[in-house]
C-alpha cells in the first residue's frame, strides 16, 4: 500500500510537471505574449493560458485519438446534429419537409425557356456518400431519392448532372472534410469532372495536376459544433495544372469593397485566420474568375452556387474565359453593376441539398436571371 | 481556471506543489493564501475583491463578537445579513442571467458565517490572523462547492501543515477519481441530459423523461461529488484533512437517510444553524414538519434562488416529514434492497422538480414518469440515444454505488499487495483518458 501511494504522488507529480514544462516552451514568442498579457487583464489571461495549454500539451494528438476511440466504444455516434466515426466527423441532415425545394425546382424549370442552357447540380451531403460508416440503427434522410425525383420533374430543357453516382462510387476517398461539411479538393475533382463533361469540355485527369499543400491543420465548421474535440485535423491542397495560363480573381463584396487576387490559391487570403480562403480567396456573393490568356474558346460560365462551389470552380477554370459566381441571396443592385447576367453562354444552378432544400437561394436566382 | 483545466492540472498544481513542499513548514500557510489568491484571480479582479471585501468584513466583525454583550449581537447580526443577503442577491441576479455567480460565494459566505456564529456562542476561539482566516473561509481547493469545515476542524490543521506521502498518495487519488467525475462522467451525462431535453414534447416518451430526469440526476450527483473529491484531494495533497461531502447517497434507504448523505456539510450547516435553533423536533408535529419543510427548501436554494429548486427541497420534505412522523409504521416492513427502490424512486420523482425550467415543464415531467401525459412508452429517437450512450449510462450508475468501492476493500484486505500494484496502474489510467478527455 505503501508502493502504491508514493507511486502515485511522484509519477503524478511528474507527469504534471513534465506536460506543463513541454507546453510552455514549446513556443516562447506565444509564452512571452501571454506573460505580458497576464498582468493586464488576469481572466482573458487564463483562458489565453487555457487554449495555450490544449494547443501545445505533448502527445495531444495522441490523446485526442484516445478519446475519440473510447467515445466511439461507448456507443456515442450523433452529437448535436453531428456523427462522429472513425474517420471524422458528418453533419445529420434532416430537412423539415420538400415544399420549399419543389418551389425552387418549379422556379428553375421556368428559366428553361430562354435562349442560355441551363444546367441544375445538386450536390449531396457526406451523410448520403458515407453513409456506410454510420450505424444502421441512425434513421437518414434518402438524398439520392430526392435528387432523382427532382431531377425527374424538371423539362427536358433543363440539363441534369448527375454528381451522386460518381461521389457514390468513390465514397472510400477523402471526397468531405472530416472536422467540416464541404468538399475536400479531391472532392471537388469528382464534381469537376463529372461536370466539365457535361458543360461540354474535355475535363482533365488527377494526374495532370500538380498536387500542392495549402494547409495541414484545418479545422471546419463541425469540429465546434461536435464539440468534444478528437478528430484528426483536415488537409487543404491545391490542384495546379500544369497549362500556362494564370488568373484573376476577383471579389465583390455586398457594402461596395473588392479585392483582387492574382492566383486561384492566394495564400495571402488566410490573414483573417480561416485557411480554407487559401482556394480562390474564399467566396464573395460575386466572385468573377478571368483567365489572362484565352482558352481559345471564348466561353463565359455564370454558377449560382454556395459554398461548396469553392471545391471545383479553381479545376473547371481552365475551360473558361471568364466564370462568375453568384450567391444569389447577398446580391444586390450594387453588386449588379459588375455583371451583366444576360452575357454569359451557360447558366449553372449548383446547390447542395442543405442549401436548395431549406432555403430559397435558387428561387432568388432564377429571378435574377429572369 | 477551475479546478479540473489543463492550466490548473498542468501549470498551477505542480508548480504551486513544488514551492509548498520545499517551503519551511511556517511559509505553508502563507503560500496556501498567495494560492488562493491567484487562483481566484484567474476569474477576475472583481472576484477577489468580493472575496477579500467579504472575508475582510467578517474578520473585522469577529472582534466585537469575540468582546460580547449588545455589541456582538448586533455585530452578529450584520454578519449574517451580510452573507445570506450576498449570497441570496448575486445567487438571483445569477439566475436572472444578470451576472455570473462569483467563483466561491457561497463557500465562503457560510464558513465565515458559521464560524461567526460559533464564535458568538462560545464555541469558538477568535482568529487571529487575517491570512489564516482567508485560507480557512477560501482555500482554493474547495472554493466550488465546499465541504463548508468549521474552524475547529480546519485551524489546528493550519497550525501544523506538514504533509506526508501517505496522506500526498490519497489526496492525488481523490483528486483523480474527482476529476474523473467531473470531466468523465458529470459533464458526458449533462450533455446528453441535454440532448433528451431537446427532444421536441411531440416526440417525448415516458422513458425519455425518465432518461432525461436519471441523467440530470446523475450529471448533478457527480458534479457536486466530483468537486468535492477534488477540494478533498487537494486538501490532503496540502496536508489538510477535509471531510468527505458526498456517502453514496443514491444508494440511501430513505429519503431522511439521502438528504444526510448529499451535500454533507451544507446540510451539517443547515441542521446546526437552523433546525437545531428552531426546536428541531422537541415541540411536536406541526413544528417538526415546518422545520423539517423549511430546511429542506433551504437546502434547495442552497443551488440556485429559484421556484423549481424550492419546490424541489420541499417535495424532498413532504418525503421527509413522512419519514419521520410514520416511518416506524412501513420502513422497517420492507426488505433492504426494496427500501433502497423506495428511497431512489422517490428522489428521482421529486428531481423533476429540479429539471425544468418552469413549474409547468416540471409538472408535465412529473405526469410523464407516472404514465400521466399520454405519452408512448419509447420511440426510435429514444432506443437511438440510449444504444448510443450505452457505457455511459452504465458507468454513471455503476460509480454512483459503492459496488467497486466495495471490491476494491475486499481485495485490498485478501491481497494488498496485488490491490496496491492494480490501484496504481487504474489510477493513473484513468488521468490519462481524463486528460484526453480535456485536450
Amino acid at each position: 500500500m505503501k508502493f502504491s501511494t508514493k507511486y502515485i504522488a511522484i509519477l503524478l507529480a511528474a507527469l504534471l510537471l513534465f506536460g506543463g514544462v513541454s507546453a510552455l516552451t514549446a513556443s516562447p514568442a506565444r509564452t512571452q505574449a501571454l506573460l505580458n498579457n497576464l498582468l493586464q487583464t488576469p481572466r482573458a489571461a487564463a483562458g489565453l493560458l487555457q487554449e495555450f495549454m490544449a494547443d501545445s500539451l505533448p502527445l495531444r494528438g495522441e490523446l485526442r485519438t484516445l478519446s475519440m476511440r473510447l467515445r466511439i466504444a461507448g456507443g456515442l455516434e450523433r452529437r448535436n446534429g453531428v456523427f462522429v466515426t472513425e474517420n471524422g466527423l458528418i453533419a445529420d441532415f434532416r430537412p423539415e419537409d420538400e415544399t420549399l425545394a419543389d418551389a425552387n425546382t418549379r422556379a428553375v424549370n421556368e428559366l428553361a425557356a430562354g435562349d442560355t442552357p441551363i444546367y441544375l447540380m445538386l450536390l449531396p451531403t457526406a451523410c448520403a456518400i458515407y453513409q456506410e460508416r454510420i450505424s444502421s440503427g441512425a434513421e437518414l434522410y434518402d438524398q439520392k431519392g430526392f435528387i432523382e425525383r427532382s431531377y425527374r420533374a424538371l423539362s427536358g430543357r433543363v440539363s441534369t448532372v448527375d454528381i451522386y453516382p460518381a461521389l457514390f462510387s468513390a465514397r472510400e476517398d477523402y471526397l468531405y472534410y472530416r472536422t467540416g461539411s464541404g468538399f475536400t479538393s479531391l472532392g471537388g475533382m469528382k464534381i469537376y469532372q463529372t461536370l466539365a463533361r457535361r458543360l461540354g469540355n474535355t475535363p482533365r485527369q488527377l494526374s495532370q495536376f500538380e498536387i500542392l499543400p495549402l494547409c495541414s491543420e484545418y479545422y471546419g465548421d463541425l469540429y465546434d459544433v461536435w464539440g468534444y474535440g478528437g478528430i484528426r485535423p483536415d488537409v487543404i491542397t491545391a490542384y495546379n495544372s500544369s497549362g500556362s495560363r494564370s488568373y484573376t480573381v476577383t471579389h465583390y463584396e455586398a457594402d461596395g469593397d473588392t479585392r483582387v487576387y492574382y492566383s486561384l490559391y492566394p495564400q495571402q487570403a488566410t490573414v483573417g485566420g480561416n485557411a480554407a480562403d487559401a482556394v480562390l480567396g474564399g467566396l464573395s456573393p460575386v466572385t468573377v474568375i478571368r483567365a489572362t490568356v484565352s482558352a481559345g474558346r471564348t466561353a463565359r460560365l455564370l454558377v449560382f452556387g454556395d459554398d461548396t462551389a469553392a471545391a471545383y470552380l479553381p479545376l473547371l477554370a481552365q475551360h473558361y474565359d471568364e466564370i462568375a459566381f453568384v450567391r444569389a441571396g447577398e446580391y444586390s443592385d450594387a453588386l449588379a453593376q459588375n455583371l451583366d447576367l444576360s452575357s454569359y453562354d451557360q447558366i449553372v444552378f449548383a446547390y447542395s441539398l442543405p442549401t436548395y432544400m431549406d432555403t430559397d437561394e435558387p428561387q432568388r436566382a432564377a429571378a435574377l436571371v429572369k | 481556471m477551475n479546478l479540473y483545466s489543463l492550466t490548473f492540472l498542468f501549470l498551477f498544481l505542480p508548480l504551486f506543489g513544488l514551492v509548498y513542499y520545499i517551503a519551511p513548514a511556517r511559509w505553508r500557510a502563507p503560500a496556501l493564501f498567495a494560492a488562493t489568491l491567484i487562483f481566484a484571480l484567474s476569474f477576475g479582479v472583481e472576484e477577489v475583491g468580493l472575496m477579500l471585501v467579504s472575508v475582510g468584513s467578517d474578520f473585522l466583525l469577529a472582534r466585537p463578537i469575540c468582546r460580547g454583550g449588545k455589541d456582538a449581537t448586533v455585530a452578529v447580526y450584520v454578519a449574517a445579513v451580510k452573507d445570506i443577503g450576498l449570497f441570496v442577491t448575486l445567487s438571483a441576479m445569477s439566475e436572472l442571467s444578470l451576472t455570473v455567480l462569483p467563483i466561491g460565494v457561497a463557500v465562503y459566505c457560510f464558513t465565515s458565517l458559521g464560524y461567526l456564529v460559533d464564535l458568538y456562542h462560545g464555541e469558538a476561539a477568535l482568529i487571529e490572523s487575517p491570512l489564516d482566516y482567508l485560507v480557512f473561509c477560501s482555500f482554493f481547493g474547495k472554493l466550488n462547492v465546499g465541504p463548508i469545515v468549521s474552524a475547529g476542524q480546519f485551524l489546528p490543521q493550519l497550525r501544523r501543515l506538514r504533509p506526508t506521502a501517505e496522506l500526498a498518495g490519497q489526496g492525488a487519488r481523490w483528486y483523480i477519481h474527482g476529476l474523473a467525475k467531473y470531466v468523465l462522467l458529470a459533464q458526458n451525462l449533462s450533455m446528453l441530459a441535454a440532448e433528451f431535453a431537446a427532444i421536441p414534447y411531440e416526440g417525448k416518451t415516458v422513458l425519455s423523461v425518465w432518461l432525461l430526469v436519471i441523467c440530470n440526476l446523475l450529471a448533478v450527483y457527480f458534479t457536486l461529488s466530483g468537486f468535492s473529491d477534488m477540494a478533498r484531494g487537494l486538501g490532503a495533497l496540502f496536508g489538510l484533512d477535509l471531510p468527505e461531502n458526498f456517502h453514496y447517497p443514491l444508494q440511501s434507504d430513505s429519503v431522511t437517510d439521502f438528504f444526510s448523505r448529499f451535500n454533507i456539510s451544507a446540510n451539517r450547516f443547515v441542521r446546526k444553524y437552523v433546525y437545531a435553533a428552531l426546536g428541531a423536533e422537541d415541540n411536536g408535529p406541526l413544528s417538526t414538519t415546518l422545520n423539517i419543510m423549511l430546511i429542506t427548501m433551504l437546502m434547495g436554494i442552497w443551488y440556485g434562488v429559484r421556484i423549481n429548486l424550492l419546490v424541489w427541497g420541499a417535495s424532498l420534505g413532504v418525503f421527509i416529514v413522512i419519514e419521520t412522523l410514520a416511518g416506524d409504521r412501513f420502513l422497517p416492513r420492507l426488505s433492504g434492497w426494496m427500501r433502497q427502490l423506495y428511497a431512489f424512486a422517490a428522489v428521482l420523482l421529486s428531481f423533476s422538480w429540479y429539471c425544468g425550467y418552469s413549474l409547468s415543464q416540471s409538472w408535465f415531467y412529473l405526469k410523464a414518469m407516472l404514465g400521466g401525459a399520454g405519452l408512448v412508452p419509447v420511440n426510435e429517437a429514444c432506443r437511438y440515444l440510449l444504444s448510443s450512450n450505452w457505457l455511459l449510462l452504465l458507468c454513471g450508475t455503476l460509480f454512483c454505488t459503492r459496488i467497486v468501492h466495495a471490491l476494491s476493500m475486499r481485495l485490498a484486505a485478501r491481497r494488498p499487495a496485488l490491490c496496491g500494484v492494480l490501484a496504481a496502474v487504474f489510477n493513473t489510467a484513468l488521468l490519462v483518458v481524463t486528460v484526453a478527455f480535456l485536450v
